[in-house]
């Protein structure tokens, strides 16, 4: 994946939302003001988020790098098989619906923070606790990874390997500063921040709906994907 | 039996019409071109929402 030109728009508007975000994430901290030395407050927004900023902060953390742009790349090289990712997605909401909020309340009823805490408290078991605390750590290890390519792939698209600052450059640089307003602010920097990914979430689905299609001439041959770099393996829908 | 779990049986419907492959696995009827096996899938993303809802209707009444 090289060669592709810079691109002064596209870096434009990319400056811009990351100044914007990068802003929201240090004033993060003094939303909804609490002790953010408290793990509570920190961690879990002092649980007083309720459903409207819950429900922006679930759609801005779900709905990512993974859903714009691995699920599709999946689509596009194998078919129908990437559709796996509808029902998936739809059967998280009822099971969500039906457990958490048992969860919620009895996680805050004992005041525990972590899935570790909670099953420490519910069996007893320190042992346990750690190896679901581990668990979670290694499990979050790949998506982190999938998130950090698909950065990549968008400073790529942009042509920033053209600035001559190398691959890890700029990677490094928007990670760091994720990290820095995350240590600051807690929870309250993305649910915050969740605000300007969901409106840009809503751009970027209209875009693929209304606009790019207009561009490629409708949906009558979109199951023939058309790209200059590659020949997809699959170019008909391979129904499952 | 009770109210809240027979409601709590219409979750089970999104399970079932997805995990059902054979069910849409087909082309037709097709909706404005798009073949009938994406349409039922992007349909159920809004059933299960409206399900979801009518249970939490029914479980808070």
């Amino acid at each position: 994946m090289s060669g592709a030109r810079f691109d002064a728009t596209a870096l434009a508007v990319f400056t811009l939302f990351f100044a914007l975000v990068t802003v929201l994430g240090f004033v993060a901290a003094r939303w909804r003001r609490g002790d953010l030395d408290n793990l509570g407050e920190w961690g879990l927004g002092g649980r007083r988020f309720g459903a409207f900023v819950t429900w922006f902060l679930l759609g801005g953390d779900l709905y990512t790098a993974y859903t714009l742009i691995a699920v599709p790349a999946l689509v596009y090289a194998v078919g129908a098989y990437g559709f796996f990712a509808i029902p998936y997605t739809v059967f998280i909401y009822p099971l969500a619906f039906v457990t958490m909020p048992r969860l919620w309340n009895v996680c805050r009823k004992h005041g525990w923070i972590t899935s570790a805490d909670f099953v420490e408290g519910r069996y007893g078991s320190r042992g346990l606790a750690l190896a679901v605390a581990i668990t979670g750590v290694l499990a979050i290890m790949p998506y982190i990874a999938l998130q950090l390519v698909g950065l990549e792939v968008v400073f790529e698209a942009m042509g920033l390997g053209a600035l001559g600052i190398g691959k890890e450059g700029p990677l490094i640089i928007a990670f760091v500063i994720l990290a820095l307003y995350t240590y600051s602010s807690g929870l309250r920097a993305p649910a915050l921040i969740a605000f300007v990914k969901d409106a840009m979430l809503y751009i970027t689905v209209v875009a693929a709906v209304v606009i790019i299609p207009i561009k490629l001439g409708g949906y009558g041959g979109s199951s023939t994907p058309r790209s200059r770099h590659s020949t997809p393996r699959a170019a008909t829908p391979a129904y499952c | 039996m009770p109210r809240k779990a027979l409601h709590g049986l219409l979750l089970l419907l999104p399970f079932i019409a997805l995990l059902w492959v054979g069910l849409f696995n087909r082309a037709q009827p097709a909706f404005l071109g798009i073949p009938f096996f994406y349409v039922w899938m992007c349909l159920w993303i809004l059933l299960t929402a409206l399900l979801t809802w009518v249970v939490h209707r029914g479980w808070h009444a």
